[in-house]
């Protein structure tokens, strides 16, 4: 059980290093934040895994709180990318 | 029994999620980026999300969990949106992935191809002559002199003429005044002994040739070649030459254009554009 959540966690964190690849690698803008919001999720599912491995329920909140960051952080940045303030 | 059923829908999660990244790694552009990862990372989160609400039960975590899921399903998809928009307005051109072994070509000569098939319309002679002439991407930085000796080969061969003669006249030309009209563009031309010649070569020089002090690196250049007698075609060209060179947006397109033969189509579609007599 431990051991299957164990690797479980490990494919996760291959993912994440796939999009760090990703975020390394470029080549332009929008794939670095393509890559930056993947890893956002990933790391939502990484928390809930982790719930699950502890048995403490805390760690869905962080997911929750990190997925909504996630996503303001990325409107932020395709904002950016269009060249436009960000009230418009 | 809950937790074993929760890990194995959380375990097809994992697995989608996994092979999600690998798609961000493999897939060519960032358009097709978007379309792997985007859509199998909130899948697959869901699923992960899905399964730890089956393991836990309706407690606190379980509940977070299903809230989560709802606003993971409703922002990864606006997200992705935001950056297709953005990437788009950001001038990212759409790579042609299918059969990119065959040709490498974009989309938007491809569907040149097709408005040209539909239409045919009325070749004039520098139609044809962009047809044939030889086109050469120049990877380095060169000198006047060294351009000349480069091309003289060829220019000679389209014109049936005797390389070093061309490349002497060409020389002699530049001599005696300069044929470079701006700091980016230039046309070189000679003219020749007999009768019945004309030719055309276009060269783009990434990292520029050097022509004199004020044009130290010149990355559009045509050449021209032919006999006295064919002195018409040599103004009409010119004049057909400057309609395309002054075209909207032609410096930066040709600059973008990634090999020969997307330089030909840009210098043909360029051409078509041109306002015509009827």
């Amino acid at each position: 059980m431990t051991t299957a959540m164990l690797i479980l966690l490990a494919l996760l964190v291959v993912s994440s290093y796939l999009c760090l690849y990703r975020v390394a690698r470029g080549p332009t803008a929008p794939d670095r934040t393509v890559a930056i919001d993947i890893l956002g999720i990933i790391l939502v599912g990484f928390c809930a895994l982790v719930s699950m491995l502890t048995g403490e329920d805390f760690y869905m909140s962080v997911g929750l709180a990190w997925a909504l960051l996630s996503f303001i952080g990325t409107l932020a940045l395709a904002k950016y990318l269009e060249g436009k303030e960000f009230d418009e | 029994m809950n937790e074993w059923i929760g890990i194995g829908i959380v375990t097809v999660g994992v697995i989608y999620d996994l092979l999600a990244c690998i798609g961000l790694i493999r897939m060519p552009d960032i358009y097709t980026r978007l379309q792997t990862a985007t859509k199998a990372v909130t899948m697959g989160t869901c699923l992960i999300l899905i399964g730890v609400t089956v393991y836990f039960g309706f407690n606190a975590a379980g509940a977070t969990a299903l809230l989560t899921m709802v606003f993971v399903l409703i922002t990864n998809p606006t997200a992705a949106h935001a950056i297709a928009r953005g990437a788009h307005s950001s001038g990212i051109r759409v790579e042609r992935i299918t059969a990119q072994g065959l040709l490498s070509r974009r989309v938007e000569s491809e569907l040149w191809d097709h408005i040209r098939a539909g239409k045919e319309y009325e070749k004039d002679h520098f139609d044809h002559m962009l047809e044939s002439c030889p086109i050469i991407d120049l990877e380095k930085h060169m000198g006047r002199q060294e351009f000349f000796a480069h091309i003289a080969p060829q220019i000679g061969d389209v014109l049936g003429a005797d390389p070093d003669l061309v490349e002497e006249r060409l020389i002699a030309r530049e001599r005696e005044a300069a044929t470079a009209l701006a700091p980016n563009f230039a046309i070189p031309h000679v003219v020749l002994p007999g009768e019945g010649a004309f030719g055309m070569m276009v060269v783009r020089a990434k990292d520029g040739v050097w022509f004199s002090k004020e044009c130290p690196t010149v990355q559009c250049i045509f050449i021209l070649g032919g006999t006295e007698d064919r002195w018409h075609l040599h103004l009409r060209s010119l004049a057909a030459i400057a309609q395309v060179v002054l075209m909207e947006d032609f410096y930066e397109q040709w600059m973008e254009a990634g090999n020969e033969q997307e330089l030909r189509e840009l210098l043909q579609w360029a051409a078509r554009q041109r306002p015509r007599e009827t």
